[in-house]
């Protein structure tokens, strides 16, 4: 076979993947994007996205495992779980060692975890980059917000972000489209607890990637069927914002069922060359070659690619000479929860489903107020009446039973914490070369946990929680911690993380493997810190300016 | 993600599970290639079909269970969704119905009169609250196909109260359904009788 050489690859075909490839293809750039997953085609392949409840065989439930393997030994792609695109099979032949428990949620197919997110979109915010100095934590991050905010905008304006502009240092503003506006209950807990808290903790509108206006031939219809993928574009994924535009280019080239096996790596030039796949339907070895290669694969699995590549010089992987590649690994510790009853709302309803909700910024350690732990929490939730899958157990059978579920029910206000988890060393993911996967790869074993400071905060989650819904006019207010596995967020960064020295990081400030200049890590595994924010916006801003960047030094030929 | 799940632990705590739209419209179309229950017989399904028929009666012109095929529903269901412990109780309840209606009435099931019917479902369902159910933390799912089995009268009205909310017709007619509203407004007025949306 011919030499296949490309200007760029980008490995991995979710967030992070689509904005390289629409920024490197935009810039000029012959791309080559490797998806280890099968293809899904937007539209085309979002098989439960417009079948109506009655529609569904089974109404949402799963058939017994038997008929289920029938049917996907049929390959009927219908049995797809609602927020999966993918076989479960794929992720059965990619198995991993957990050392502490650990939950590694995958999405191998093309847009990746694009195609389920949840779409909260929140900038990190000044403090957040700030803290691990100012605290003396981990390392410091080699940005502050100021070179992540026009990268911000850039990336808010073209994926379509509805928000507030609220005005909060916390949570800094961004170029929105206009809100989901709170509903009856949320705005009245809103202005209650704002009112009681002197406004030091707030109650905002979600910040989305789920449109509020028309962008393009995109447009939300309130359907909130999300997780189906969607047919209308109505929130952001690769398959509907960043992977048409790259095609658009004509530069762009897609190969699914492509798995990387490593970085091809040249001593001389201290360089990458290209990279390495076994394809995974004919389990054959190619080889492609590219000026620059973009690691876009998910936290975890793009670490696993840089150890994979190691060589004689780096024994230890690609990015090794710092001895921090897999360490730092981070996720956001949830499951807190508290909830409530509002009355005197039974006037009001709703029109639509609302596929965002309310959000709670962080209110702990910053405005003078200290805590027992460092960092802090939000909350997203959200208020609704109940429908005829609420408890309905004061009416028995008959008459009173039918009337009672044609009718709505009371309202309810339900909020889950999201917190910040400290970068430990000691949390970290390392090679398993003695169990390997269906292709012969090593596999990786993940060992965190969650240490004291996220202890303290979880118990605090739960007592401000109660407190905020009191102070907003709820009634039998309560709560609980189911308890949390990291990895349970899907919201897993660090273990390549960003630093300003190439002994204590892996990669330089704009994302750059120290040790191949060439190599460009911008998925979560850069981050320094894990904010408490919801990652994929930074994921998004942090793509696009290593791509300008990367551009810009080919162009100079420093790279 | 993973808000979704967070709000689904929160639903939890509400006193009941939700069912989210997103699980409520998730699809597992698997129309070939089913074979034939054989865990009831047609007799079977026509008695499912009259206490489903009870469990949610037509009212004020408008549809009930029996209107959205509640007995075919409710078999198919336990023979593809629920596991064989499952199974087993719901069976034996079914014909538990059959001998205790006869010997209490003198008449089969289907032959008794309604006020009769309904006084023996209604005992039945008072002792379906006072069997404790467990539930799992987190779990969201409104029926209970995983797990160790409910009372089998909490059986047939999930199912009832499932099949006929998301059927067409009762979706649509004793529900509100709309399939792509277009925007999101969480301040409407609301007068009892507008009726409830279905999702």
């Amino acid at each position: 076979m011919a030499k296949q050489t490309y200007d760029a690859i980008v490995i991995g075909s979710g967030v992070s993947g689509g904005w390289a490839a629409k920024e490197l293809t935009e810039k000029g750039l012959k791309v080559l994007m490797l998806e280890r997953g099968h293809n899904v085609v937007h539209v085309k392949d979002y098989v439960n996205a417009t079948r109506a409840p009655w529609d569904n065989k089974y109404r949402g439930y799963q058939p017994q495992q038997a008929i289920m393997e029938a049917a996907i030994a049929a390959n009927d792609k219908s049995v797809y779980s609602p927020g999966k695109f993918t076989v479960s099979t794929e992720i059965k032949e990619a198995p991993y060692t957990q050392t502490k428990p650990f939950n590694w949620y995958r999405s191998y197919n093309v847009g990746g975890k694009s195609l389920m997110w949840g779409r909260q979109s929140y900038r990190f915010s000044e403090m957040d980059f700030e803290a691990n100095a100012k605290e003396g934590i981990a390392i410091d991050w080699p940005i502050r917000y100021k070179d992540l905010a026009p990268w911000y905008s850039y990336v808010e304006k073209f994926a379509g972000i509805s928000g507030n502009r609220d005005g909060l240092a916390q949570l800094p503003d961004g170029e929105f489209m206009p809100p989901i506006k709170l509903n009856c209950v949320e705005q009245d807990i809103s202005t209650k607890m704002t009112a009681h808290f002197k406004g030091k903790r707030t109650m905002i509108s979600g910040r989305t990637a789920n449109l509020t206006q028309p962008l393009g031939d995109r447009n939300c219809l309130s359907r909130s069927k999300c997780a189906l993928g969607c047919p209308y574009g109505g929130y952001f994924s690769t398959q509907s914002s960043t992977l048409p535009a790259a095609m658009k280019t004509g530069r762009l080239t897609l190969r699914p069922l492509s798995i990387v096996t490593r970085l091809l790596y040249d001593r001389d030039k201290k360089k990458a060359t290209g990279v390495e796949i076994i394809d995974a339907e004919n389990n054959q070895t190619y080889q492609f070659y590219s000026k620059i290669v973009f690691v876009c694969a998910s936290t975890l699995n793009s670490t696993w690619v840089l150890m994979n590549s190691a060589t004689d010089v780096w024994p230890d992987g690609l990015g090794s000479s710092s001895g921090e590649l897999g360490y730092n690994l981070m996720d956001h510790h949830l499951g807190v929860n508290v909830s409530g009853l509002a009355e005197g709302f039974d006037d009001k309803y709703v029109y639509g489903r609302n596929p965002s909700g309310i959000y709670v910024p962080r209110f702990r350690n910053i405005n003078g107020e200290k805590s027992d732990f460092l960092r802090g929490y939000g909350y997203q939730g959200s208020a609704n009446r109940g429908n005829w899958a609420r408890n309905v157990a004061e009416y028995s059978i008959g008459v009173d039973l039918m009337e009672a579920i044609t009718e709505p029910g009371k309202w309810y206000f339900g909020m889950g914490a999201f917190g910040e988890m400290l970068p430990y060393h000691e949390n970290k993911v390392t090679l398993n070369k003695k169990d390997l996967d269906k292709w012969g790869l090593p596999t990786l074993s993940i060992d965190c946990e969650l240490k004291e400071n996220e202890k303290k905060m979880r118990l605090d989650m739960l007592e401000a929680g109660k407190e905020i819904l009191e102070a907003g006019g709820l009634k039998n207010v309560n709560g609980n911690d189911p308890g949390y596995k990291p990895g349970g967020a899907i919201h897993e960064v660090g273990t390549a993380r960003m630093g300003h020295d190439p002994k204590t990081s892996v990669l330089n400030k704009y994302n750059q493997v120290w040790d191949a200049k060439n190599v460009f890590v911008t998925d979560g595994s850069c981050f320094t810190s894990s904010a408490c924010q919801n990652p994929s916006l930074t994921f998004m801003a942090m793509t696009a300016r290593a791509a300008d960047f990367a551009v810009s030094e080919l162009k100079k030929q420093n790279i | 993600m993973n808000r979704r799940e967070a709000i689904a632990r929160v639903a939890l705590l509400l006193g009941g599970t939700v069912v989210g739209g997103e699980a409520f419209a998730a699809g597992f179309q698997l129309n070939s290639n089913n074979q034939a229950s054989t865990l009831f017989s047609a007799e079977d399904i026509k008695l499912l079909h009259e206490i489903g028929g009870i469990i949610l009666p037509g009212l004020n012109g408008k549809p009930g269970a029996k209107d959205a095929d509640i007995g075919a529903f409710m078999a198919m269901m336990v023979s593809d969704c629920y596991n064989p412990e499952q199974q087993k109780v719901f069976t034996t309840g079914l014909q538990k119905i059959k001998t205790d209606f006869k010997a209490t009435y003198g008449k089969d099931f289907p032959q008794g009169n309604a006020p009769d019917q309904l006084e023996f479902l209604k005992k039945l369902d008072a002792g379906q609250r006072a069997t404790p159910v467990p539930v799992k933390t987190g779990r969201r799912d409104y029926l209970n196909t995983d797990g160790p089995p409910v009372h089998y009268f909490l059986m047939m009205r999930q199912l009832t109260i499932l099949g006929f909310c998301t059927s067409e017709i009762g979706a649509t007619k004793a529900l509100r359904y709309v399939e792509a509203p277009g925007r999101y407004d969480g301040n409407v007025p609301y007068k009892k009788g507008e009726g409830a949306w279905a999702i």
